[in-house]
C-alpha cells in the first residue's frame, strides 16, 4: 500500500462524536438564498413528500425548502436495541434536517448533509414560505399493541420508561410543517394520548405523517386511525416506521409493513418514492392512507442482495491501466532470458 | 467502464460496517461514527414541555443572566428562567484538523436551547450540552417562550487583517475538508429577550451583505470573537463592527485563557489591551446579570470577562503532575545476602 496516496487527512479512521458537518462538502448558500428571498426555486404551488425508509420523510415546500425529519441510522451503542439495519441511510442533502427524538431510528442526522439542523424543536421557526413548529410531549411507552404492552417493555428495558424521571431517550417532539397552504404533522414516536390542550394547539391538519405499522409497533392501526380520524381530522394520512426489505433488518424489533391497515381504508399505493400534493387535490379527501411501501427515494439493496449475480463484468482491455506493466522487461530476443 | 464503477460506488454499503468499493476518496469515516449521543442524557424534556405551556419556567425576574465558558461559549438566562447555550468547544476529534487546542474539556453544562453558529470543533461539541433541544445553523426566526432568535446565514471569516493572522496561516489552523476557505458558513445570531437584543456574531466575516446589517442596529450587547492579535477579528474590525451595530455594550471572546487552552497552539493573546483602550469593565464573575435599565448609557462599553469562566479551570495542572510524581523508595540489596 502506497502510504502517501492516503488522504489527509485519515478521515477515514476518524472517530466522530457529536457534530460531523464538517466533513460534508456543504454550503449554506441555499439557506441564505431563501433567507434573502424567501425562496429557492420558482412556487411550484404543490408540496412534494419523498419516503426514505422506516419514518424518514422530506418534505419539500413549493418554494423549494427541503425539511428531511428523522433520518434512522444504528444506534451506536448495541445495548439499544442492536443493529436494527441493513443499510445506512443515504448520504442525501437537505436544507433542513430534523429530529423528533433521540433514538437511532430517528436521529441520523450524522448521515444527511444539511446545513441547519434542528434536534427535538419546541418552538416555531419561520423561513420563506415554512413554518415549523415542534411540539414537546412524551415517547409512547405502552403501544397496546397484540405483542407487547407497557408492563412488558419496563421490563425489557430495565427501568420505566413512562413520565415523571424517564430520561431524554423516552421524550418526543411532534413537527408539524405549515407550508403551501397545508398543515403536514410529523408524529415521530409520540404516545397515543398528549394532554388535549397540545392537540387543540395543533389544531385539524392535511397530511398526518404517522408511525403506523400493522404490528402496532408504536402506533396501532387502531390507535393511528383514532388520532388521526378523531383529534387531528387528517385528510391523508402515510404511514411510516413499518419494516422496508433491505432497509430494516427481519428479526430486529419485529415490525411488519402496513398494507393491511392501508386496505382497511380509502388507499392509494403509490408507486414512486415522491408524491406531490397540492391543497387542491386533497381537499375531498378524508383519513385517505397514502402508502409508499417499499418505494423509497433511494437506491436500497435488497438483501441477500444481488451480488454477485449481478456483479458487472467488463472485458479486460477496457479495465484502466496497463495489465502488463512489467513487460517492459521482456526480452528483446526470444520469449525467456537465456 | 468509468460509469460503471461510479454507479457501484454510489450505491450504499449493504452490511453495516463494511465500506464501500473505494472508501480511499470518500471524506465521511466509515469505522466509526456516532454522531448525536443525546439519548445518553438523564433528564428529560420537562422543562421544556413546561416552557411550551407556560411561556418560561418561573416569574420574570426583568434580569437577563449572561455567563462565559471561554472560547465562543455563552450561557444565557432569560428573565423568565429559560437557559440558552451558544458554542460548545472542543478538541477536534482528529489532532491533524488543527491540534489539541485545549488543555482540558468543558464541563457537560445543563441548557434547554443548545445553539452552533458553526462546525468548528471550537463551536461545535453540543455532546458537551444537557439540552433539551438543539440547533445548528438555524437560520430564520425562531421563538419559543419569552425568547426570539433570529439566525442570519452567512459566511465564516477568511481574511483577518491581523499582521499574525494571513489567510495562510488560518487556513492550516483551520485544514477542514474540501469545501473553499470563503464559502465556509457562519450563523450570526440575534437573541431578543428581556428587552435586550444579544447579537453572538459567531466567526462570522466581517462584511455580510447589507440585508443581514439590516438586522443587526440598536444591538445592546455583542459578543464579537475579538483579540489583541486578531485572531478573528482584529480590534479595528471589533470597532467598525460595534459602531455599526450600534452596541451598547461589546463582550470580548475567543481569546487565550490559561487553564483551559493551551500556550503556543494557535494562541497568542487575550483581548486585554482591546478592552484598556475602550471605556470598559472588568468582570469580575463569570456571570453577569444585565437588564435594559443598566446599560442604557453606554456606547461601546467593553464588558471583559477576562480568564473567569463559569467552570472550575486546571490551572495548576502542570505543577500538581510534578509534585505527585512518586518517590522511588530506595533498592534493598537482596543480593548480598544471596
Amino acid at each position: 500500500m502506497d502510504m502517501t496516496k492516503l488522504p489527509n487527512p485519515p478521515t477515514w479512521l476518524v472517530p466522530v462524536i457529536g457534530d460531523n458537518t464538517f466533513y460534508h462538502e456543504m454550503k449554506n448558500d441555499r439557506l441564505i438564498k431563501a433567507q434573502k428571498t424567501g425562496a429557492i426555486r420558482k412556487d411550484t404551488g404543490k408540496v412534494d413528500i419523498s419516503y426514505y425508509g422506516m419514518i424518514a420523510y422530506k418534505v419539500t415546500s413549493p418554494a423549494g425548502i427541503e425539511i428531511l425529519i428523522d433520518p434512522f441510522r444504528n444506534a451506536p451503542d448495541l445495548d439499544l436495541g442492536g443493529i436494527w439495519f441493513l443499510s445506512q441511510f443515504p448520504e442525501i442533502y437537505a436544507d433542513i434536517v430534523v429530529s423528533t427524538h433521540a433514538h437511532g431510528d430517528h436521529d441520523g442526522m450524522v448521515r444527511v448533509k444539511a446545513p441547519m439542523m434542528l434536534d427535538r424543536l419546541a418552538g416555531t421557526i419561520e423561513i420563506g414560505d415554512v413554518k415549523i413548529t415542534g411540539f414537546p410531549d412524551k415517547h409512547v411507552s405502552n403501544p397496546e399493541n397484540e405483542i407487547y404492552d407497557g408492563k412488558i417493555l419496563e421490563k425489557a428495558f430495565g427501568k420505566h420508561n413512562y413520565p415523571p424521571g424517564e430520561n431524554m431517550e423516552w421524550d418526543n417532539s411532534m413537527i408539524l410543517i405549515e407550508t403551501g397552504g397545508m398543515k403536514i404533522l410529523h408524529w415521530g414516536d409520540n404516545r397515543q394520548n398528549p394532554p388535549q390542550e397540545m392537540f387543540d394547539e395543533i389544531g385539524d391538519i392535511d397530511i398526518f405523517i404517522s408511525a403506523i405499522s400493522d404490528d402496532g409497533h408504536i402506533t396501532t392501526p387502531a390507535w393511528g386511525a383514532k388520532i388521526g380520524k378523531e383529534q387531528l381530522h387528517a385528510k391523508v394520512v402515510f404511514p411510516g416506521h413499518y419494516n422496508v426489505e433491505g432497509i430494516n433488518h427481519p428479526y430486529a424489533s419485529g415490525i411488519i409493513d402496513a398494507t393491511q391497515f392501508t386496505r382497511t381504508h380509502d388507499h392509494t399505493f403509490l408507486k414512486e418514492g415522491v408524491v406531490s400534493l397540492s391543497k387542491e387535490d386533497i381537499k375531498d379527501m378524508n383519513f385517505h392512507v397514502m402508502y409508499f411501501g417499499e418505494n423509497v427515494n433511494w437506491d436500497v439493496l435488497k438483501w441477500p442482495h444481488k451480488y454477485p449475480y449481478d456483479y458487472p463484468v467488463t472485458p479486460i482491455a477496457e479495465w484502466p491501466g496497463d495489465p502488463r506493466a512489467w513487460d517492459v522487461y521482456k526480452p528483446k530476443n526470444g520469449e525467456r532470458y537465456e | 467502464m468509468d460509469k460503471r464503477i461510479e454507479q457501484k460506488k454510489n450505491q450504499p454499503s449493504p452490511v453495516i460496517g463494511s465500506t464501500r468499493l473505494s472508501h480511499r476518496g470518500d471524506t465521511f469515516p466509515r469505522l466509526v461514527q456516532i454522531g448525536d449521543v443525546a439519548y445518553a442524557q438523564n433528564k428529560n424534556n420537562d422543562r421544556i414541555i413546561a416552557a411550551h405551556y407556560y411561556g418560561g419556567l418561573h416569574e420574570d425576574t426583568g434580569d437577563v443572566k449572561i455567563g462565559y465558558y471561554g472560547m465562543s461559549a455563552f450561557h444565557i438566562t432569560t428573565p423568565k428562567g429559560l437557559e440558552i447555550f451558544i458554542d460548545p468547544w472542543k478538541n477536534p476529534c482528529d489532532p491533524s484538523w488543527g491540534g489539541i487546542w485545549f488543555g482540558n474539556r468543558m464541563p457537560m453544562t445543563h441548557c434547554d436551547i443548545g445553539l452552533v453558529t458553526h462546525s468548528h470543533f471550537d463551536n461545535n461539541a453540543y455532546e458537551m450540552l444537557d439540552a433539551g433541544l438543539i440547533m445548528r445553523g438555524m437560520t430564520g426566526n425562531y421563538s419559543f417562550a419569552d425568547v426570539k432568535i433570529t439566525g442570519l446565514a452567512d459566511k465564516h471569516i477568511a481574511e483577518t487583517e491581523s499582521e499574525f493572522y494571513p489567510r495562510e496561516v488560518m487556513e492550516v489552523l483551520y485544514p477542514f475538508p474540501k469545501v473553499p476557505f470563503e464559502d465556509r458558513d457562519n450563523t450570526i445570531y440575534v437573541i431578543e429577550t428581556g428587552g435586550l437584543k444579544i447579537v453572538h456574531w459567531g466567526h462570522n466575516r466581517q462584511n455580510p451583505p447589507e440585508d443581514i446589517w439590516e438586522q443587526l442596529q440598536d444591538v445592546d450587547i455583542a459578543i464579537l470573537p475579538v483579540t489583541d492579535d486578531g485572531r478573528q477579528l482584529t480590534p479595528e474590525w471589533a470597532d467598525k463592527i460595534a459602531e455599526k451595530m450600534n452596541a451598547k455594550v461589546v463582550i470580548p471572546c475567543h481569546y487565550f485563557i490559561e487553564g483551559i487552552n493551551i500556550e503556543n497552539h494557535g494562541w497568542g493573546k487575550a483581548a486585554d489591551g482591546y478592552t484598556l483602550a475602550h471605556e470598559h469593565t472588568v468582570l469580575q464573575d463569570a456571570t453577569m446579570t444585565v437588564s435594559p435599565e443598566s446599560i442604557k448609557d453606554h456606547k461601546q462599553h467593553v464588558m471583559y470577562f477576562g480568564g473567569v469562566v463559569n467552570f472550575e479551570k486546571l490551572e495548576h495542572r502542570a505543577e500538581k503532575m510534578t509534585d505527585s510524581v512518586a518517590k522511588v523508595p530506595e533498592v534493598k540489596p537482596v543480593w548480598e545476602n544471596a
